[in-house]
């Protein structure tokens, strides 16, 4: 259970060498990358001056981001349209990490294919526009397939016009009712669902008028060559052979490609591989800062992979400078990213603490509590070997079958830990009559149930208030850690009015007498409110406050209020867990009692079944939800800032098939 | 669903936004008021309090006003909208596509004449605030055909790709978006009930009538169309009028004959001013409509009335507070003048 240790990594090197280390370092896969400019310009890259960085030094003053490589990125273009003609998924292509072709080595070769394949997408683009083109005319030409006459005599008629449209529906409406005023002869040849297909013709010295009552009523006229050769039918037989013609070229045309395919396929998916590889390596690169010689690259990685990343850089170790820094020694401005270490059972745990939020670099890591303190809480909300064997097998399934190690993860702890309560409190699949509880029937004594969820709770919440403690020490923060209302004296207050209430309502007398009680109590809670002078009176430090004196006191005041209220509803929040232990049990009551009014021993098992299958589902949804609440809410606003940076080394990604646990659920 | 529950939220949201539409009383301040600014400070103190909002009161052209007062009616609309879901949400839709309609002319007119004009979208009620359509792609387009290139895959690009053929004029164009726009209202009645389709069709209907009158008789009287054009370019929704009546009116002899024709019919009372009527035509038809309109609330509850309804209204309160400052620009009448140019009878 930790918050991996991370250093500041600075490489210098030649320009020559930047795609080497970058390859390199996607490779090893846990470089964090950090903006190189950033760095330097903040003065965190820092350099001992030796006369072997002397070079690297004087150019520092010149450097500028990287330059996007034109180039490269050409070719991965070219790439990806080959992987879309050759369709392949990317997801299915692995990285060959011994080839050293880079993009550059293998540019020849995806130029010669890419041509290929962009000279058949191209005829194809064509040939499919002819053939739609030759689909329309055959169409309009269908409307006229009754008429015998060549087609170019009707077009070249001295004295009328032949025409071909369209109109809308709704206004071949309107021209019916005004055929009559139409100086010609409209024929409509075919009705559309939108449109309606009319043949118009006109005396030539009439068409200006006509144009203009057709211009009203949207007519749209068909494009049609006038020079085609022949009758309607004539031409469409043409446009048939024209269609089979293109249709073979059309094949042939599929059929080359199909051939290319086959020939480069192992090719382009190597290139594929490059391109990934590329990719990764130009996430580093997009950070980097280069001069005209040099190169600077920042980034974190885990202290324990150093040595690992020495050994890949061994060839260009003579002209490359590399440091590794302490985050104590890089500027406060740069936090580390965080990466959470825990063991096996515990890592799907990790996904409930990042929901809320990914713990600081210098935050305690909350993963083991929450794991632990979560399963307490949902086994004794949800106590049942039986529905717990189900959730335990799901969860098995889940992380197995589905790739979801996270949630499948989380649903064996609940599963293992409901088994553990269903024990103690004696219940398999409900029914309470099989085995003994080895604790509590919750039902036989709901008041013994309500106090000890209480207790439960008053065990967590102190452990919350350590855990504040602990990252006040870690941050060397007095103010918090000692007078905060989450600090100690928040805890001392807690305590001590607990004991108080405890003594007096359970032997009716007090620990020490009343006023030195109300005096304990009201000095910590004042002590919470001049927090912030008082720590800096005891670190000598000036000023004392950090806002208006005024406004200090009426803030800490409304603070009081809020450190009792939150203090009372943080404990009685948890009553829910007995609350919901209850409600458990009762539910499935009300299922028994619906089985006991049925008769016949199927319909009494169905009943009992169902009554699982709600059970399972509804309250299982329920009290998911409510230990949720109770870890974010209750527990986590006292000591959980989850302000962290998550680390995202830049890495060559598993497909999906084979993802372990990263990620959310 | 049932309306009692569709309607059962927004019916009181409407009662409401009612409510805060001008009184009478707000109508005779506004009268009285002597300059825009005023006027506008007055404004500021109703339901149209954000309208103005960060206007330079230095600066209030009066273009700048009415967008802002269109918006204002867009915005309510798009309030409603959000009580409803599917069907429902569509047709309001389609109500607010009369904003975009009218933005395209502005559009299509700039790409003609006046580039400047609409360099940023304030000179558009609709596009570029509301909507799907992209102003940037709209306003960058050369000419004509590119800008219905632009609108594929819009409700509007079948109704204008035959006009992309040839040289057509503005008017055609803009006459054609506005019967584009009537028949896909026309179309998306069948998102309402059956009953509702009826009700609807009956404003309509009364408003189409009106819509066809005014176009014919001004198309006769003072640009002298046609009669086919008269004709293909009226709506065909039949209200009382149908095709058969309307083409009898496009094809009499003049206005006089329109007069006649109309002689027996409800619509007569626009044609028995004989000093007036040019003047008041419009007025006459709006304050028809406004009172048939709250008719028609009477009679209805829980349906889609009570929406279309109060939208009108809004747009006739929106129209008269544009009459009023438009006075004060253009004529400083008396308030009992101006009084008679108001769709409300005060």
């Amino acid at each position: 259970m930790a918050v991996e240790r991370m250093k500041m990594l600075n490489i210098i090197g030649h320009l020559e060498d930047m795609d080497f280390i970058a390859r390199e370092l996607v490779l090893l896969g846990c470089v964090h990358p950090v903006n190189a400019l950033h760095e330097i310009n903040s003065n965190n890259f820092t350099i001992s001056t030796t006369v072997k960085n002397m070079d690297a030094l004087m150019d520092v003053g010149f450097v500028k981001p990287y330059q996007k490589n034109q180039e490269a990125d050409r070719i991965a273009g070219q790439i990806n349209t080959l992987l879309e003609a050759f369709e392949l998924d990317r997801d299915d292509i692995t990285v060959d990490p011994k080839s050293k072709a880079g993009l550059r080595g293998i540019a020849g070769d995806i130029g010669d294919i890419y041509q290929k394949v962009e000279k058949c997408r191209k005829d194809t683009e064509s040939l499919n526009g002819e053939l739609a083109r030759n689909r329309e005319l055959k169409e309009h030409f269908g409307y006229l397939a009754g008429l015998d006459f060549p087609w170019q005599d009707l077009m070249e008629m001295e004295n009328f016009d032949f025409r071909v449209g369209t109109f809308s529906r709704e206004n071949t409406v309107k021209l019916r009712t005004n055929y009559g005023n139409i100086p010609a002869i409209v024929y409509p040849v075919k009705s559309g669902k939108e449109r309606d297909v009319v043949v118009t013709i006109v005396p030539k010295t009439l068409t200006v008028e006509l144009e203009r009552i057709y211009s009203a009523l949207g007519y749209q006229s068909l494009q049609i060559p006038h020079e085609l050769k022949g009758t309607p039918a004539q031409i469409i037989q043409d446009l048939e052979e024209k269609e089979r013609d293109r249709m073979a070229q059309l094949k042939a045309c599929e059929e080359t490609m199909q051939k290319t395919r086959e020939e480069y396929g192992p090719l382009v998916r190597r290139a594929c591989g490059e391109l990934i590889l590329y990719e990764k390596m130009k996430e580093i690169n997009n950070e980097t800062a280069c001069s005209n010689d040099f190169f600077y690259m920042a980034g974190w990685i885990p202290a324990g992979e150093k040595k690992r990343l020495e050994a890949r850089l061994k060839p260009v170790k003579e002209r490359t400078l590399l440091f590794c820094k302490d985050p104590e020694q890089v500027d406060k401005s740069v936090s580390p990213p965080t990466r959470l270490k825990n063991s096996g059972v515990l890592r799907p745990f990790e996904a409930l603490v990042r929901m809320y939020g990914t713990p600081s670099y210098n935050e305690a890591d909350p993963t083991v509590f929450v794991a632990l303190s979560y399963m307490v809480l949902f086994g004794a909300m949800f106590g049942d070997v039986g529905q717990g064997l189900v959730f335990f097998l799901a969860g098995l399934i889940l992380a197995k079958w589905k790739s979801r190690p996270n949630l499948g993860g989380v649903f064996t702890g609940m599963g293992i830990s409901s088994m553990v309560f269903g024990v103690l409190y004696g219940s398999v699949f409900g029914l309470e009559n099989w085995i003994p509880p080895l604790l509590i029937r919750p039902m036989d004594d709901i008041t013994t149930m309500l106090f000890a969820a209480i207790g439960l709770g008053v065990v967590l919440l102190s452990i919350a208030y350590l855990f504040n403690i602990w990252n006040a020490i870690r941050r060397m923060d007095l103010e918090e850690g000692l007078l905060g209302q989450n600090g100690a004296a928040g805890l001392l207050f807690f305590w001590t009015l607990l004991i108080t209430v405890l003594l007096y309502f359970q032997k009716g007398k007090l620990p020490l007498p009343m006023p030195v009680i109300v005096l304990i109590l009201a000095g910590l809670l004042i002590l919470t409110v001049v927090k912030e002078p008082v720590a800096n009176l005891l670190l000598r430090k000036k000023p004392l406050y950090r806002e208006r004196v005024s406004d200090y006191y009426i803030e800490g005041g409304f603070g009081i209020l809020e450190t009792l209220l939150s203090m009372l509803s943080n404990t009685i929040s948890f009553v829910r867990v007995g609350a919901f232990a209850l409600n458990h049990v009762g539910l499935f009551l009300a299922f028994r009692t619906l089985s006991e009014m049925i008769r016949n021993s199927g319909g009494k098992a169905v009943v009992l079944i169902i009554g699982n299958i709600v059970i399972l589902g509804l309250e299982g949804l329920i009290v998911f939800i409510q230990g949720l609440r109770l870890e974010y809410y209750e527990l986590f606003s006292k000591f959980y800032d989850g302000a962290g940076i998550p680390y995202h080394p830049v890495a060559l990604t598993v497909p999906r098939k084979r993802r372990t646990s990263t990620g959310s659920f | 669903m049932s309306n009692a529950v569709r309607y059962a939220a927004v019916d009181t949201k409407i009662r409401a936004l009612e409510g805060r539409l001008l009184s009478d009383t707000d109508y005779n301040v506004l009268l009285e008021k002597q300059t825009v600014p005023d006027i506008i400070h007055y404004l500021e103190q109703t339901d149209y309090r954000h309208v103005f909002a960060g206007m330079d009161e230095q600066s209030l052209h009066r273009e700048g006003i009415e967008v802002r007062l269109r918006r204002y009616a867009v915005d309510k609309l798009i309030r409603l909208r959000h009580y409803f879901r599917g069907n429902y949400s569509k047709f309001l839709s389609v109500l607010l596509m009369r904003f975009e309609v009218e933005d395209l002319k502005i559009l299509i007119r700039a790409i003609h004449t006046d580039r400047d004009y609409i360099d940023s979208p304030h000179a558009l009620v609709y596009i570029g605030r509301y909507g799907d359509l992209d102003f940037q792609r709209l306003s960058a387009s050369g000419s004509f055909p590119e800008l219905v290139e632009h609108l594929k895959g819009t409700p509007y690009y079948r109704y204008l790709v035959p006009l992309t053929q040839g040289e057509k004029s503005r008017f055609q164009v803009e006459m054609s978006l506005d019967l584009a726009y009537v028949s896909i209202f026309k179309r998306c009645l069948e998102l309402l009930t059956r009953e509702e389709q009826q009700k609807v069709l009956q404003i309509t209907g009364i408003k189409a009538d009106l819509q066809n009158l005014q176009w014919i008789y001004r198309g006769k009287k003072f640009y002298h169309l046609p009669p086919d054009i008269l004709l293909n370019y009226s709506i065909s929704f039949g209200g009382r009028l149908d095709n058969a009546a309307i083409r009898e009116l496009c094809y009499s002899k003049d206005v006089s004959g329109v007069a006649d024709h109309l002689k027996e019919s409800r619509y007569r009372f626009l044609f028995q001013h004989d000093r007036t009527r040019d003047l008041f035509m419009e007025r006459r038809i709006s304050r028809y409509l406004y009172y048939r309109l709250l008719e028609f609330k009477r009679k209805s509850s829980m349906d889609i009335v009570a929406i279309i309804v109060y939208f009108d209204l809004l747009d006739f309160e929106i129209r008269d507070i544009i009459t009023i400052m438009e006075n004060i620009r253009y004529h400083n009448e008396n308030p009992d003048q101006i009084k008679r140019y108001l769709i409300r009878e005060l």
